[in-house]
Parts: C-alpha cells; sequence; structure tokens
C-alpha cells in the first residue's frame, strides 16, 4: 500500500497516533507527528513511497512535536526527536517538513558507516549515473529538478551512497530541495510538477520539495554505475558547456561534501580515490535548464 | 641532504594529471599536491634511506629528456619545500 492510498484525514491520524511506517529505500523511517504541514509535506511529496505492515523493522524512529511550554503557541516552534534523542534546537513551526527532510538527511548521514556519503545530487540515465556535487547556490538541486524532469532517474537530491568496491551507487530517492527562485523556475517551466508545503523564510531562504517522480521511486532498488562527475556552476544567461575537470580538485570536491569523510578516515580516502580514479570528471556551466538537459543527453548520452 | 617520508607513510593517488591528492596517516588530513610532488613521493616509498635532491632529480630526469636536467631539478626543489611544509617528507638527521 502506498502513501497516496490513505485519506487526508487517515494519514494525519495514523500520522499523530502510532505514526506512520515509510519505506524510504535503502531505510526504514516511522516518522510521528500532529503537525498538519508535516502531513501535508508528506501526502504531497511522498504520495508513492510504500508504507510498511505494523511489526517492519524501523531504521529512524522520527517524531516532530511543537516544544512545551509558551513556544506552543507563542511564535510556534517544533521539535525533532531521532530516538529518544532531541539532536537539534527548534525550528519555527512554518519550518516543520523542512525539518523532517534536514533530519532525515543528517539520521543518513550519522548512521551511515559502510558507505561514503557525499552532499550531492544523482542522476542515472540508461544505468550509468552522474554525480553532481557542489555549495548551496551552484545550482545542483535546481539542475537535479531539471534533469529529472526532462526524464533521467531520480537516485537522490542531498545524499550519494558511494560503494567503491562495486562502483555502484544505491538510490535514496527522496524529495528535490528547492530554494528560492528556483521555485519558480521550476513552476514556470514544468506545470505538472508537484511541490510539497512553501517555506518562506527558511536560513537558506524560501523552500519547497518537488515530489520525485513514481518511476524514481518504484526503481529506488536498483543501483546505477557512477560514471561521470559533474561539477555544476550556474552562470545566468551563460550557453551550456561542458569543460574537463582535473581529478585531484574533482576529489577535493567529493571529499569536502562527504558527511563522513572525517569519520571514515583512510576507508574514506580510498574509496574515493578508486571512484574519482573510474570516473569521468567534468565542470559544467548551464544558464537554461531546458538547454541543460539536452546538452547532458547529448554529451552523455551520446542523443543528438 | 637527505629527505625520507615522514612515518607512518602517506597514502597517495594514482598518478593522476595535473594534481594528485594524499591522506596523511598521522593527521587524518588531505592535501591536494602538484605533479612533480606525487612522483616525489613515489620515488620516496620506494627508498628507505631517502634520497637526495640530486638523486630525486636523476631518477625523474631518467623520465624525461636529458636537457631538461636544470628544470626537473628545480622542479624536485620547489616538490621537496611543498611536502616538507604539509609535513609528508622530512630532512633526515645527520644530513
Amino acid at each position: 500500500m502506498k502513501v497516496s492510498e490513505l485519506g487526508r484525514k487517515d494519514l494525519a491520524f495514523r500520522l499523530a497516533r502510532g505514526g506512520l511506517a515509510l519505506r524510504i529505500s535503502p531505510f526504514s523511517v516511522r516518522i510521528r507527528s500532529g503537525i498538519s504541514e508535516v502531513a501535508y509535506g508528506i501526502a504531497t511529496c511522498y504520495a508513492d513511497y510504500e508504507l510498511l505492515p505494523d511489526g517492519a523493522f524501523i531504521d529512524f524512529h522520527i517524531r516532530l512535536d511543537p516544544p512545551g511550554g509558551l513556544r506552543r503557541w507563542f511564535r510556534p516552534q517544533v521539535v525533532f526527536h531521532f530516538d529518544s534523542a532531541q539532536p537539534f534546537y527548534p525550528l519555527p513551526h512554518e519550518q516543520a517538513f523542512p525539518f523532517l527532510e534536514w533530519g532525515l538527511n543528517w539520521c543518513i548521514a550519522q548512521t551511515t558507516l559502510q558507505l561514503v556519503v557525499v552532499h550531492s545530487a544523482v542522476v542515472e540515465r540508461g544505468g550509468d549515473a552522474v554525480i553532481l556535487p557542489g555549495p548551496a547556490g551552484t545550482g545542483k538541486s535546481t539542475l537535479c529538478a531539471g534533469l529529472v524532469m526532462a526524464g533521467w532517474r531520480l537516485l537522490s537530491d542531498e545524499l550519494a551512497l558511494i560503494d567503491a568496491r562495486t562502483g555502484l551507487v544505491t538510490p535514496v530517492p527522496r524529495p528535490i530541495s528547492l530554494k528560492n527562485e528556483s521555485i519558480d523556475v521550476i513552476r514556470m517551466a514544468y506545470p505538472d510538477a508537484i511541490l510539497g508545503p512553501v517555506a518562506p523564510h527558511t536560513r537558506k531562504g524560501r523552500l519547497a520539495h518537488l515530489r520525485p517522480p513514481a518511476d524514481s521511486v518504484a526503481r529506488a532498488g536498483e543501483p546505477a554505475r557512477l560514471r561521470w562527475i559533474v561539477i555544476p556552476h550556474y552562470v545566468p544567461g551563460s550557453q551550456p558547456a561542458f569543460t574537463p575537470c582535473a581529478k585531484g580538485p574533482a576529489f577535493m570536491r567529493l571529499a569536502g561534501d562527504a558527511f563522513n569523510y572525517a569519520g571514515l578516515g583512510e576507508f574514506a580516502f580510498q574509496d574515493l580515490v578508486q571512484t574519482v580514479d573510474r570516473c569521468e570528471c567534468l565542470n559544467f556551466q548551464y544558464g537554461r535548464l531546458d538547454e541543460a538537459a539536452m546538452s547532458f543527453d547529448r554529451t552523455l548520452m551520446g542523443h543528438s | 641532504m637527505r629527505y625520507a617520508l615522514t612515518q607512518p607513510e602517506s597514502l597517495g593517488s594514482p598518478l593522476w594529471e595535473g594534481s594528485g591528492v594524499v591522506f596523511d596517516r598521522r593527521t587524518g588530513d588531505t592535501h591536494l599536491v602538484s605533479a612533480p610532488s606525487q612522483v616525489v613521493l613515489a620515488i620516496l616509498r620506494d627508498s628507505p634511506f631517502g634520497a637526495t635532491d640530486a638523486e630525486l632529480g636523476q631518477r625523474l630526469t631518467g623520465m624525461v629528456s636529458p636537457e631538461d636536467e636544470e628544470q626537473v631539478l628545480e622542479a624536485v626543489r620547489e616538490a621537496l619545500i611543498e611536502l616538507q611544509r604539509i609535513r609528508l617528507v622530512e630532512q633526515l638527521e645527520g644530513d
């Protein structure tokens, strides 16, 4: 059974009571919350995700609740609980759904010890995956959204789980985080795109999440071979262009963006060396999403 | 003067074009190093008693043409400065 098969009232009721157990591949997550923004976000962005039966093994038990005291009513806030811990300071109530997404990223990054986890988008076509690392503001998520809307499979918007021994990336398809102007760009370019609640005043500005394509969610169990490391640079008004990127700087980019690099130490170094060694490394400058997607198809997939 | 790798030995990437990366096992730091530094590290890994800059230059000149000898020696000296600065290479005592 999928989330979309639940009525809105039923979803909100389950979420507030025992919690909703979801398969967010490769993990299982139980989310409990009585906050309506969380229910709305799950209904819109997680519609195609599988519900897990009672008694299923759960990797992450997450709860989002208002705090006690005055903050329940006066400038209301929300608290994120992971198991019995409260790893973050509370955030404004309107940021409840983004808080769920950020918190879940943190849970995955903190607990994945057998693979290098890189803060990066990953898309796939024809069995070959492209990793798109880059700090905020480089257009990584916007490019990822544009590629996914143009038919590339979403493996992840935020977290690349890389297995250097096999050369495969484990998919973690989750809602794509869009910020500020990117929200309007995607809405204008793709009127059918489904977005979750808009949080207007986060630390990163205005923020909304794009529902991942149903096909990407359905194929979450299919890893893909990592073939390219593409470092995106959004330059307004520019023509799309791929240029070679030396492997040394590409390695430093990945290592700098890896959540668990310092913790894994030598193991992460060797894994990333192997990964960079076998991938083609490129810089990609773009100004328009439609042109960017065509350029990806033409240059990487050889489509004219 | 003789130079040798600091212990425990650092880990290096393959010889990539332009630059490579090195992991310092003592500190857990990762460094982006120039191509000549990568080659100097690789030679010192095979030199248990260390090597002088002239010996390193000779090994490298063997990989390129003899007329580039002066340029190669200059590149070796720059690489040794870089590698000593990030403490992957040290000058041996008594030399």
